[in-house]
């Protein structure tokens, strides 16, 4: 009775060393090579152009790193330079045939922050400004593209 | 005899080896050629008005590497194949237009005109009048190009 008594207190002392062992180890935060780390440059450029009734137009950009790429309406005028605030389509595809199809857009007005972003990975994209029916003469307009 | 039939044994091994290391069977090809050569080509008619001085593009995508080719097959002016040279080309979509390295003046003919190598991702033709159209014209290129 005694030897089992000593045999179970010696099983339980040495499980308890195992947790605590298994435990409490040091822990240490995760290290990385910073140098791994490439950072995001951007390029900007700006897309300006005088967009017709029901028209659409596109600017193709090469985007070399996986990042976000932003659309800014900057600004849309009648010809005679008066600003306007008519919402007008824009997006983001990849150039084929003759134009950009699209595979995200919005109807946006002009306006000083960016308006769509959309995370793109390497390769070449297009920018597109297009009417979506309100427009009844021809404007001008601005747009600025961000990309890294 | 005897000799006659290892002599024939003989060459037909040595033929066996050459033909299983070049890569090469009675059926064919048994091993991958380069990048580009057994790509299936996709013909896409590229179509439209081209008016005085003015200029058109097409984009499209290549998935494998290889080489494209662009024929004017036709180009008329008021409906009447006209003699005059046009320019043809092939680049990249950059900004509003495409960036064309490799271009070439050209009549309407069934003959590619101009072919370069075209690697993954995306590529455009483009054609313009540089200066030689009286009046604008209707065209047709057609772009084979790797898929």
């Amino acid at each position: 009775m005694r030897s089992s008594f000593a045999f179970v207190a010696r099983l339980g002392l040495l499980a308890s060393v195992l947790v605590t062992g298994a435990s409490c180890n040091t822990t240490t935060a995760p290290s990385f090579d910073n140098s791994q780390i490439t950072p995001l440059v951007f390029t900007t450029q700006t897309f300006a152009g005088s967009l017709p009734v029901n028209g659409s137009l596109f600017y193709s950009i090469v985007v070399t790193q996986q990042g976000p790429v932003s659309l800014m309406l900057a600004a849309v005028q009648t010809p005679g330079g008066a600003a306007l605030t008519t919402p007008v389509g824009i997006g983001v595809g990849v150039p084929a045939g003759t134009g950009c199809p699209r595979t995200q857009s919005q109807t946006t007005p002009p306006g000083l922050a960016a308006q769509m972003t959309v995370t793109l990975n390497p390769g070449t994209y297009c920018a597109a400004v297009y009417d979506v029916g309100n427009l009844s003469g021809a404007v001008n307009f601005a747009m600025r593209i961000t990309y890294p | 005899m005897v000799r006659d039939v290892s002599i024939r044994v003989c060459l037909s091994a040595t033929l066996l080896t050459v033909l299983a290391v070049s890569g090469c069977s009675e059926l064919g090809p048994t091993t991958p050629q380069g990048p580009g050569i057994n790509n299936p080509i996709v013909v896409k008619p590229f179509s439209g008005t081209l008016p005085l001085k003015g200029v058109q593009f097409y984009s499209f995508t290549v998935t494998t590497g290889g080489t494209t080719m662009l024929t004017l097959v036709d180009a008329k002016e008021n409906g009447v194949t006209t003699e005059a040279l046009i320019t043809i080309g092939l680049g990249s979509p950059r900004g509003t237009q495409c960036l064309a390295s490799n271009v070439l003046s050209v009549k309407s003919g069934g003959k590619p005109q101009v072919s370069g190598p075209t690697g993954k991702g995306v590529h455009c033709a483009v054609i313009f009048d540089p200066g030689n159209l009286t009046s604008e014209a209707t065209f047709l290129v057609n772009i084979a190009h790797p898929q």
